[in-house]
């Protein structure tokens, strides 16, 4: 009980402390302007103090035998100093006080001061100079940073070893299945796009110009063709010994390759048509509707999965995590969101929906261990595999087995993305309930279905939230480690940046770590740039 | 106002600053000056140990040589006596009673000599006794000026085995008064490397990598062990221990505890049933696999998984394997990196390993599963009836008995054999691994703590506690103490093996034998890399 | 008023009719009801996806070690008998090595609370000041405080360590001379070295997120108070904290939860007094000894988050980040 009544204390007088030295420090700043010599006592007396504890604690007055007891004999010492520096500044202060409008404008510039600066400070310590020693670090040699010079080796290493970062088969991405999928969504999607265009144009509802559709529609399609070229060119390249013709034949019989040129060649098919319709009908096509942003949601998804999964090296494999889980949780959470507004239960599922975010990364793990656990044949006691053995296939296991590579990550993101769902789906349910009726109701006035007056009233105004939630969702996913650690520890290319910088630091090597970390901000770095951009323009 | 500006700043931070130099002052000092006089005490106390320790061993060599000399007067005069009988039996008849005399003299000199010089010898020892108290009570001394001061230790061992540990003080408390606060946690490597590189290390860190032991003496940042607390230890171990944990000529750590990994698990039931016998050598081992396999069984459970250390079951395998295959020097090779970790022999090893794991019918589940399955379930497994044997070292005793068996040994429900040799010349190797105590601080509490955690002592308290694992490698602990005979058997393999090597992959540096042959070892396993490629990645792993 | 009432009313008239009643609708009707209902099919499908795995970890919390081992959780009502309350009982069991649970509970509180009010606090005052003061170098103390985010945390800390061990001290180059930039705080090892750590590493995202939303308030109102003479500070008491009350009680929770859950600085700042996350996972042994005690111990460490969501939803229903919608 003794801890109990401790810790109230501790936590009250802490606060109390704050809240003075907050209440206090605004007080200071009113009587720049009321009261100048007071200010003035105030600010003498705070230098005192920091005399006098900067004497005492250097040991630079002799001790008096007189004072008694070292500790009384300290705050003595601080307590002179503040009242010396209190006196002094207050007569100064009154001798030399400067006119009202000079002291108003100082106050005004002060002010802001005592509101930001605690967080300054607290940023500042326990942040900005951390992360100054890590860059600093990063570029030392040896492994603890006490050799003098700098050296880009741990940089070097990083980008040099392909189990960290290589380009190599890179072209498989354009021929592998989950990019032709994704190309034939992007055709649909366009499709849709274009259909819908068809119906708005009477209607009231706002359409964006088309003109940089279509001509990002143009750079992107000549973009592919040229990234086609070279995938096939680089895939010729590689068997040097036969001749160019069976090489070109080969290739081209090689039945994925063929369905690539066959997607590639759809969709510059369809581009061109889509461009020659609305050209001659000034049609605009409406990327905003229900079907085409929503297959666009799908494709983009595909593409992306299509190229993460084929690119080796630890790098490409964090750039995945982020991908996947920030996108699969904003777009989950949002879905869920919505439905919960349309739902019975809606308090009792959203609660269940958020239980996993109350849930700690260790317990995390240990509960999709258990789901993804594996049995030979027989009694299971993980859930998915009893499913599957039930339905007739063979127990597998998820993350180790080299026959799931690479999706055997896909089921380590899966857990991450069942943590934060509840994220997205808190924060974008209560955004969209924010949104004006007024709006809604006129939209639905007008003969918007339901579906129309989300895409192109609610979407909109919620559009600031998901970017806030996809961006925390983003640095918080980059920084995952205990998941992966708990699951695989990066066995089977499953590794991730904030894993191996963590493997780094439990090996000593507080430089390399240190570079890792640095590749992780730089990694998140753009991220930030955008919103903070956005940002401004929106103070702006 | 842009001056005024960065004068407001310069303020703002000097009041921030003098508020917390303010709140913290200086109060601090009162206890530095009463650690320096404990200090002080605890270092006289040393001292004095120190001098009577001194003078007990000049005691001990005057009573040696008084010792020594009374030996060879009796000497002398069971040779005077010899002499006589001789004498007497040479002739009834032409006996000189004259030499009689002399002979007798000279007898009855040399027996009083011996007498005396024995008296001298019994003198000396008491007095070596008197010095030899007059030291214990200094050390007790020593020990009761300590009464008070805590000592932090940090280690891996949690839950069961941690209340374990932290009884195994309970004589030194009880004694001395020294407070040991033990925390135990998963991940101690990380936390260690933080706090040294913080300049905070805790007192003692209980290490079980000998290889980061090394390492940490070498940067400076542990403590050696002082040369008389080696004198009183060191007689306790074979010296294979403190090799172990011995960098540029100085000893590091005291061990702590150990284990015996070269065991297989099987059911003795289960193994009557089927008529099996225990393999005494590889080929009936082999023979035996195969006979399962005949009668529809499946020999081995295996199972790598083991979260964040997923891949040391195998790592294990391979140490046995090595030892077998290719005998205790190119172990030694192997570890110290004398040979590359892709040479052709570890390779082999790899291969031999995966020939047992991968081919069709020895592994309960197949070769897909390996290393998903968590190792800990394999007692499950094996008990179920999956498969005949499981090999692992003895902690999984404990799994088994949490599984539901009922007691291990001859007659319970599991028993271990083990694992036989490939070839005679290399005699009966046994894999081990243990952990030891290193100190990061030179306070006198610190290595008292140390030093007991040396003793038989700590060993039998932490035994008779019954909490947790724990075999002792300590030579003189009392091994009657074990709660069943199954566990003194095991403490007695470990404590009398010969040649015994420690597991290698906590000999390798961290990057290899907690990293990447855990890793790559993983992928070799479950079939995303050759053993080739295994082997080459490690050997990129190894810090240069 | 809005469709979703009078969607909700539509769905409690169906469901408040009988079978016979509905099954005497019109088909077309009946359809038309069914899809009403199609989102709640949807969502609750999911909800029972997104629960399945805790209910796992829930039941098993309850199961034998044999059975947790050779047997699915889902069979566990076949045998309602062999249920045991005895790992619940073993969490809270004190040890050689360990006190009881609860103290760790109360040292749990002791550091989520005050990390969770601090930041919270200090974040609102920077956030006002970001959005409503104007004063030099503004958008760049924004723009840098902010991108923090983006930094590990595991990177600092040996800095933070080395902080709350021996304060920091300055050699002046050459001379040989030490200043005491700040003395050794004696915190090192205590409650309060974790909360400065979390206040710092939580900062950054209260202040984007806090700084989202009281950047939205009116204007008008600010204006309408300072030309009445009231000061930054009378405004940001009687006006922000009230008006953003939402958006602190959203941030509370999120920033308790991580808190609360946060094994790895409790674990690197505290050697004694640690949180129960340290404690829980401490009671597995390191070969997995006792891993059935983790089953219930996630569960005795989720109770005290669960509570905190219900009683602070109903702030976020009333609008989280509301502010960063334009309107």
């Amino acid at each position: 009980m003794d801890q109990f009544i401790t810790m109230i204390i501790t936590v009250v007088v802490s606060l109390a402390v704050s809240a003075v030295l907050f209440i206090g420090a605004n007080r200071a700043v009113d009587s720049v302007r009321g009261r100048w010599p007071a200010f003035t006592a105030a600010v003498g007396g705070m230098v005192g103090l920091v005399a006098g504890a900067v004497v005492q604690h250097n040991g630079w007055l002799p001790r008096g035998p007189a004072l008694g007891g070292p500790l009384k004999e300290g705050w003595l010492v601080l307590l002179a100093g503040g009242v010396a520096g209190a006196g002094i500044a207050a007569v100064g202060g009154w001798l030399t006080e400067p006119a009202l409008d000079r002291r108003s404008r100082w106050a005004d510039t002060l002010r802001p001061w005592v509101f930001v600066g605690p967080a300054l400070i607290f940023v500042g310590g326990g942040l900005v100079l951390p992360g100054l020693r890590t860059a600093f670090l990063s570029l030392k040699p040896g492994s603890r940073g006490r050799e003098p010079g700098f050296t880009l080796d741990h940089y070097k290493d990083i980008f040099t070893d392909d189990t960290f970062f290589t380009v190599e088969g890179w072209s498989a991405i354009f021929t592998g299945r989950l990019f032709i999928v994704g190309l034939v969504a992007v055709v649909a999607a366009a499709g849709a796009a274009w259909a819908s265009s068809a119906l708005i144009v009477g209607g009231r509802a706002q359409v964006a110009t088309a003109g940089g559709m279509l001509r990002g529609l143009k750079i992107a399609a000549l973009v592919l063709v040229a990234l086609v070229m070279a995938a096939l060119i680089e895939s010729i390249a590689r068997e040097p010994n036969r001749s160019a013709v069976m090489d070109v034949l080969t290739v081209v019989v090689s039945s994925r390759v063929t369905l690539g040129i066959a997607a590639v060649a759809a969709v510059l098919a369809v581009a061109v048509w889509l461009i020659a319709r609305a050209r001659g009908r000034e049609v605009e096509m409406d990327w905003g509707s229900p079907a085409s942003s929503s297959l666009a949601v799908v494709a983009s998804i595909l593409l992306i999965f299509g190229a993460l999964s084929t690119l080796r090296g630890v790098v490409w494999n964090n750039i995945w995590w982020v991908v996947t889980v920030a996108g699969l949780s904003t777009v989950l959470g949002l879905l869920l969101a919505v439905l919960a507004e349309r739902s019975r239960g809606e308090r009792i599922g959203k609660t269940l929906i958020f239980m996993p975010m109350a849930i700690s990364m260790v317990g995390a793990a240990v509960i999709w261990d258990f789901m993804y656990e594996v049995q030979p044949m027989g009694n299971q006691t993980g859930l998915f595999n009893a499913v599957l053995q039930g339905i007739g296939f063979t127990p597998r296991g998820f993350f180790i087995n080299a026959s799931m590579i690479p999706w055997n990550n896909f089921w380590i993101m899966f857990i991450m993305v069942w943590i934060q769902t509840g994220f997205a789906m808190v924060v974008l349910a209560a955004a969209i309930r924010a949104v004006p009726e007024e709006l809604t109701e006129a939209a639905e006035v007008d003969g918007a279905s339901r579906a129309q007056v989300f895409w192109r009233v609610v979407m909109p105004q919620i559009r600031p939230t998901i970017i806030v939630v996809v961006t925390t969702l983003i640095v918080i996913v980059t920084k995952v480690f205990d998941l992966v650690k708990a699951t695989t520890n990066g066995a089977n290319r499953t590794n991730v940046l904030a894993n191996e910088m963590f493997d780094q630091l439990r090996d000593r090597n507080f430089t390399s770590s240190s570079a890792f970390a640095v590749v992780l901000f730089a990694l998140v770095l753009p991220v930030m740039v955008y919103n903070i951009r956005r940002l401004q323009r929106e103070l702006a | 106002m842009k001056n005024h500006s960065r004068l407001w700043l310069i303020l703002g931070a000097l009041l921030a600053f003098a508020l917390v130099a303010t709140a913290c002052g200086d109060d601090d000092e009162p206890t530095v000056a009463d650690t320096s006089a404990a200090d002080a005490a605890a270092a006289e106390a040393q001292a004095e140990a120190d001098a009577a320790q001194a003078a007990a061993a000049d005691a001990q060599a005057e009573a040696d040589s008084a010792q020594a000399e009374a030996d060879a007067a009796a000497a002398r005069a069971a040779e005077a006596e010899a002499a006589l009988a001789a004498a007497m039996a040479e002739g009834d008849d032409a006996i000189d009673p004259e030499q009689v005399a002399e002979l007798e003299a000279q007898m009855a000199e040399a027996m009083a000599e011996a007498d005396a010089a024995a008296a001298r010898a019994a003198e000396a020892e008491a007095a070596m006794e008197a010095t030899m108290t007059e030291m214990e009570e200094a050390m007790m001394e020593m020990e009761m000026s300590l009464a008070g001061s805590v000592v932090t230790i940090l280690g891996p061992e949690t839950g069961s085995e941690a209340d374990g540990f932290v009884a195994g003080f309970e004589p030194l408390r009880e004694r001395t008064g020294i407070v040991v606060r033990y925390s135990g946690t998963r991940d101690a490597t990380t936390e260690l490397n933080l706090a040294v590189e913080a300049g905070d290390p805790p007192d003692i860190v209980v290490i079980p990598q000998p290889g980061r032991i090394k390492q940490f003496g070498d940067s400076g940042d542990a403590v050696a062990l002082p040369q008389e607390m080696l004198d009183r230890i060191g007689g306790s171990y074979d010296p294979f221990w403190f090799d172990l944990a011995t960098s540029g000529g100085n000893v590091y750590g005291v061990p702590n505890k150990g284990d015996v990994k070269s065991l297989v698990w099987y059911s003795p039931q289960g193994f009557a049933d089927n008529g099996y016998e225990i393999p005494q050598s590889w080929a009936e081992l082999e023979a035996l696999m195969e006979t399962m396999k005949g009668n529809g069984q499946t020999p081995w459970c295996v199972g790598i998984e083991s979260g964040a250390a997923t891949g040391w079951a195998f790592t294990d395998w391979m140490e046995d394997m090595m030892l077998r295959l290719h005998g205790p020097d190119v172990y030694d090779q192997w570890v110290n990196h004398d040979i590359p970790f892709n040479d052709a022999r570890v390779v082999a090893v790899a291969e031999f390993v995966g020939n047992i794991w991968f081919t069709e019918g020895n592994v309960s589940g197949g070769r897909d599963l390996i290393s998903q399955r968590s190792f800990r379930e394999m007692a499950a497994a094996h008990l179920n009836g999956e498969c005949m044997m499981h090999r692992q070292a003895n902690f999984a005793g404990a799994h088994y008995l949490e599984a539901g068996a009922s007691s291990l040994g001859p007659d319970g429900d599991v028993n271990v054999f083990y694992l036989p040799t490939i070839s005679d010349e290399f005699g009966t190797v046994v894999l081990g691994a243990g952990t030891h105590a290193v100190a990061f601080t030179d306070k006198p509490e610190t290595l008292a703590v140390l030093e007991y955690i040396g003793t038989a002592e700590y060993a039998n308290a932490r035994i008779a506690s019954d909490k947790g694992g724990f075999l002792s490698p300590n030579r003189d602990h009392d091994t009657s103490l074990y709660s069943s005979s199954f566990d003194r058997g095991l403490a007695e393999i470990l404590v009398s093996a010969n040649p015994f090597r420690f597991d290698a992959s906590d000999l390798m540096p961290g990057e290899v034998g907690a990293g990447e042959f855990w890793r790559s070892g993983t992928d070799f396993v479950s079939g995303s890399k050759t053993a080739e490629e295994f082997a080459e990645d490690v050997e990129d792993a190894w810090p240069s | 008023m809005t469709a979703v009432q009078t969607r909700g009313a539509a769905s409690e008239q169906g469901a408040g009719m009988t079978p016979a009643q509905r099954a005497a609708m019109p088909t077309g009707l009946r359809l038309r009801r069914l899809a009403a209902e199609f989102p709640t099919w949807v969502m609750w499908l999911i909800v029972i996806l997104w629960t399945v795995p805790t209910l796992g970890l829930f039941v098993s919390s309850f199961r034998k070690v044999p059975d947790i081992e050779t047997s699915g959780w889902w069979t566990a009502w076949n045998d309602l008998d062999n249920l045991t309350l005895q790992n619940y009982r073993d969490v809270f069991r004190e040890t050689t090595a360990q006190p009881s649970m609860w103290e760790f509970a109360l040292n749990s509180v002791a550091i989520v609370v005050p990390a969770t009010i601090i930041p919270i606090a200090v974040a609102a005052f920077a956030a006002y000041g970001f959005a409503w003061m104007d004063f030099r170098g503004r958008n760049w103390l924004f723009i840098g405080l902010v991108s923090m985010i983006a930094l590990p945390n595991q990177m600092a800390f040996v800095p933070l360590l080395q902080l709350f061990n021996n304060g920091a001290r300055f050699t002046v180059p050459g001379l040989d001379w030490t200043l005491v930039l700040l003395p050794d705080l004696g915190i090192a090892n205590t409650a309060a070295a974790v909360w400065l750590t979390h206040t710092a590493f939580g900062l950054p995202l209260a202040v984007l997120l806090l700084h989202n939303f009281v950047s939205q308030l009116p204007g008008d109102i600010f204006e309408a108070a300072r030309i009445d003479g009231a000061s930054h500070f009378t405004i940001f008491w009687r006006l922000v904290v009230p008006l953003a009350r939402p958006a602190l009680a959203a941030f509370a929770v999120f920033q308790f939860l991580w808190t609360w859950n946060d094994y790895l600085i409790a674990s690197v700042f505290l050697n004694e007094n640690e949180p129960m996350t340290v404690a829980l996972v401490n009671l597995v042994g390191e070969r997995g000894q006792n891993f059935q005690l983790r089953f219930a111990s996630a569960f005795v460490i989720m109770v005290v988050p669960l509570i905190v969501f219900f009683s602070l939803q109903r702030h976020f229903v009333r609008g989280l980040l509301a502010g960063s919608v334009k309107g």
